[in-house]
């Protein structure tokens, strides 16, 4: 008798055929397909019946000769992101440039009054002038302005320019002083206000503007506006250029935004906490009130907003209520994002505090009944709702060569990571944060503003381009080309993704963004599976667990599987991923327990 | 032995033209030499290239076409076959190119 088990997953469906008989089930062939719709609803049917024929093709057999469809327990995941930033840079009155440009000139500090370049000839000798130039003064006027200037006795300590010509006015000065370019909005910096510019050798950083007390001396400040000013002294660390302008009414403020808070709910009461006060907060309320059973975040927040639109479309997804609705967990992790400062002159950006939050809802509640019909009018097969995941994820894991109960599986998916034990009865546990949440992290803590190529630079390793032949991958050893590589990867780091390479909009070297990958997959999948693994061992104890698969399509990242295990080393638990069947790797495990029980039922198997 | 250089041969270029790519090689500050010579911009920024002791090589004709190109990658498409308008941008990318940072994108 021919059956096909299939899997509908929260991204992917998988499906199995395998021919029953008296002896063991054969395996002819395995699929998959991008899951259509949310899973557990009627539009799962597409994607399921793409899996089938392509499976029934592998096995080289027909839909005419299937006997038996069986599906999964499809219980419908919605899991929602959202990222609350706890700090905001603003500079008031615009009283500080730190853009580090890429080649400001001369070196030094100067000191003096801003005067547009316009009004040089006005000034008279002895006058300490930063000179301001603006657009559309060519390098060699400005040049030729300021040493005219120069010449009368004015003197011209500094200079800042909204072109890219810091180097040119400075090779033609008699003089050289310190010059900042590349001030896009150079109409902003406030004339008549006293300022210091800084320009360090190539190769080195800043050390008066950076500094508090330089800042103080500079502008003669007492302890009160020291306090003040600090701020701007430490936006202002590892730069190679800046510029300090006084402005009596302003100056730049860090403040802590109203990020809102979480309400949790748990069994004995519930508990409030602050987003702002981090991640390790949030995370420790969770542990204390767990097992949760609802949770709010306060309206108007992203985190709030964000666990509210969670609610309603499972809500609307599942015909019930909203407020019948449970959150059954968040996740929080400590981020670092760099965002605009409001008010910068030329386009700076801060690295602020944020909390990524993750949040998750599960019911068991589904049309199963409707999706189960639709599929059979669709293939003219019987279907039969075959069991509960957590029992068929089981089932298949044991297929895995090495294997043995007591097994507890561990599937990272894209929005939730599940566990469930194997140990007389099965016993599942569902977590907020998975892939998803990754390319989050990655995205918002390089500045990518783009999903799609987070995505590339998870799944896939890095390699600077350090010339046109050659690439040096991120384990230091070179490749090289045939080809020249396209200009625009030149010198940059780049993904080497499935389709080609992608060059990465940072100026950071490999390094950096390599551990930015793997600390974002350690936030949230070795957190996670250290998580969920203790939710359902028994007493808690890791200790007792004997053998742990680890399956889902985040199972096959390169990193990831063996992060976990070498986690969970401590513990002395076999921990890998999982190979079904001894072929199909972390993939096709819930419909191979399909399969596997559905053998196992006597009657059933000789109808 | 001569010092390192990038090359920009010219031949009739337009003054502004010249002066502008020039001005985007000094302000990244890269060495480089201007001399006098004939033919299409491609073709003198493959001699220019050849000739360059830092393999870069830029070519100026008198119609304002510039081109630039590396010595390791001649007979190839050029890298960057402007006209005189992107003088300064071209300036600065050939610059980096000799250097190894990345390089500017025309919006900036």
């Amino acid at each position: 008798m021919l059956v096909v088990g299939v899997d509908i997953g929260n991204s992917t469906t998988e499906a199995c055929v395998a021919e029953l008989g008296t002896g063991p089930a054969v395996y002819l062939g395995s699929a998959l397909a991008r899951t259509t719709g949310v899973k557990g609803t009627t539009e799962n049917v597409h994607g399921a019946e793409r899996a089938i024929r392509a499976a029934l093709t592998e096995a080289g057999r027909g839909m005419d000769e299937l006997a038996t469809v069986l599906v999964n327990e499809a219980t419908p995941v919605i899991s929602g992101l959202a990222m609350e930033t706890i700090t905001e840079t603003i500079i008031t009155e615009s009283t500080m440039i730190g853009h580090n440009p890429d080649t400001p000139g001369g070196a030094g500090l100067g000191v003096g009054t801003c005067v547009a370049f316009a009004e040089l000839p006005g000034r008279v000798a002895g006058e300490e002038v930063v000179c301001v130039i603006g657009t559309g003064v060519d390098f060699e006027d400005a040049a030729a302005g300021i040493n005219a200037a120069t010449a009368r006795g004015v003197v011209v300590t500094a200079a800042v320019v909204c072109a890219d010509d810091a180097n040119l006015i400075v090779n033609r000065l008699g003089r050289p002083v310190p010059v900042v370019d590349e001030v896009t909005l150079i109409e902003r910096v406030p004339l008549g206000m006293r300022a210091a510019v800084e320009v360090a050798e190539p190769g080195r950083t800043i050390r008066t503007l950076s500094n508090s007390y330089g800042i103080a001396t500079v502008f003669e400040l007492d302890a009160e506006r020291t306090r003040m000013i600090a701020p701007v002294a430490r936006a202002l660390v590892g730069n190679r250029s800046a510029v300090v302008v006084r402005t009596p009414a302003g100056d730049v403020t860090d403040r802590r935004i109203p990020a809102g808070s979480l309400t949790l709910h748990g069994e004995r009461g519930r508990r409030t906490v602050g987003i702002a006060e981090g991640a390790e907060a949030v995370m420790a309320t969770v542990r204390g009130i767990a097992p949760v059973i609802d949770a709010h975040g306060e309206p108007g927040t992203h985190a709030g907003g964000m666990i509210s639109q969670v609610r309603d479309t499972m809500s609307e997804l599942t015909a019930s209520p909203v407020d019948e609705v449970r959150i059954r967990d968040v996740l929080a992790v400590d981020t670092f994002v760099p965002q605009r400062m409001t008010g910068g002159l030329a386009g700076e950006f801060a690295l602020e505090n944020a909390v990524a939050l993750a949040a998750m809802v599960r019911t068991s509640q589904g049309p199963m009944a409707l999706l189960a019909e639709e599929l059979r009018r669709a293939l003219g097969v019987e279907v039969r709702v075959g069991g509960v995941e957590a029992d068929m994820a089981v089932l298949g894991a044991l297929t895995t060569p090495g294997t043995d109960r007591p097994l507890a599986v561990l599937d990272l998916g894209g929005g939730s990571t599940d566990a469930a034990l194997a140990a007389g009865q099965v016993h599942s546990v569902h977590l907020a944060g998975a892939g998803d949440l990754v390319t989050k992290l990655i995205d918002a803590e390089l500045g990518l503003d783009d999903t799609e190529l987070a995505e590339q630079l998870k799944q896939h390793p890095l390699a600077k381009a350090e010339s046109f032949f050659q690439l040096r991958m991120e384990d230091g050893t070179v490749r090289f080309r045939d080809e020249p590589l396209p200009t625009e990867c030149f010198a940059r780091v780049v993904v080497l993704g499935e389709h080609g390479f992608l060059p990465v909009p940072t100026s950071h070297p490999v390094e950096k963004i390599r551990n930015v990958r793997r600390s974002a997959k350690h936030r949230v999948f070795v957190v996670n599976a250290v998580r969920a693994l203790e939710r359902i061992a028994p007493g808690g104890d890791l200790r007792g667990l004997g053998f742990v698969v680890v399956l889902g399509g985040s199972a096959l990242d390169f990193e990831i599987p063996d992060m976990i295990a070498e986690a969970l080393a401590p513990y002395g638990i076999v921990c890998g991923t999982g190979n079904v069947r001894a072929s199909q790797g972390p993939r096709n495990a819930v419909a191979t327990g399909l399969v596997t029980a559905h053998a196992a039922r006597p009657a059933e198997a000789a109808r | 032995m001569t010092r390192p250089a990038v090359l920009v041969w010219q031949h009739d270029a337009p003054a502004e033209c010249l002066r502008q790519l020039t001005a985007g090689l000094e302000e990244e500050g890269v060495p480089f030499l201007v001399e006098s010579h004939r033919g299409a911009a491609a073709e003198l920024a493959e001699g220019a290239a050849a000739a360059s002791t830092v393999d870069i090589g830029i070519g100026v004709d008198a119609h304002g076409r510039i081109c630039a190109q590396h010595a390791k990658l001649t007979g190839r498409v050029p890298l960057a076959p402007e006209t005189a308008e992107h003088a300064r941008l071209l300036g600065h990318n050939a610059a980096r190119l000799a250097v190894g940072i990345p390089l500017k994108r025309k919006e900036q």
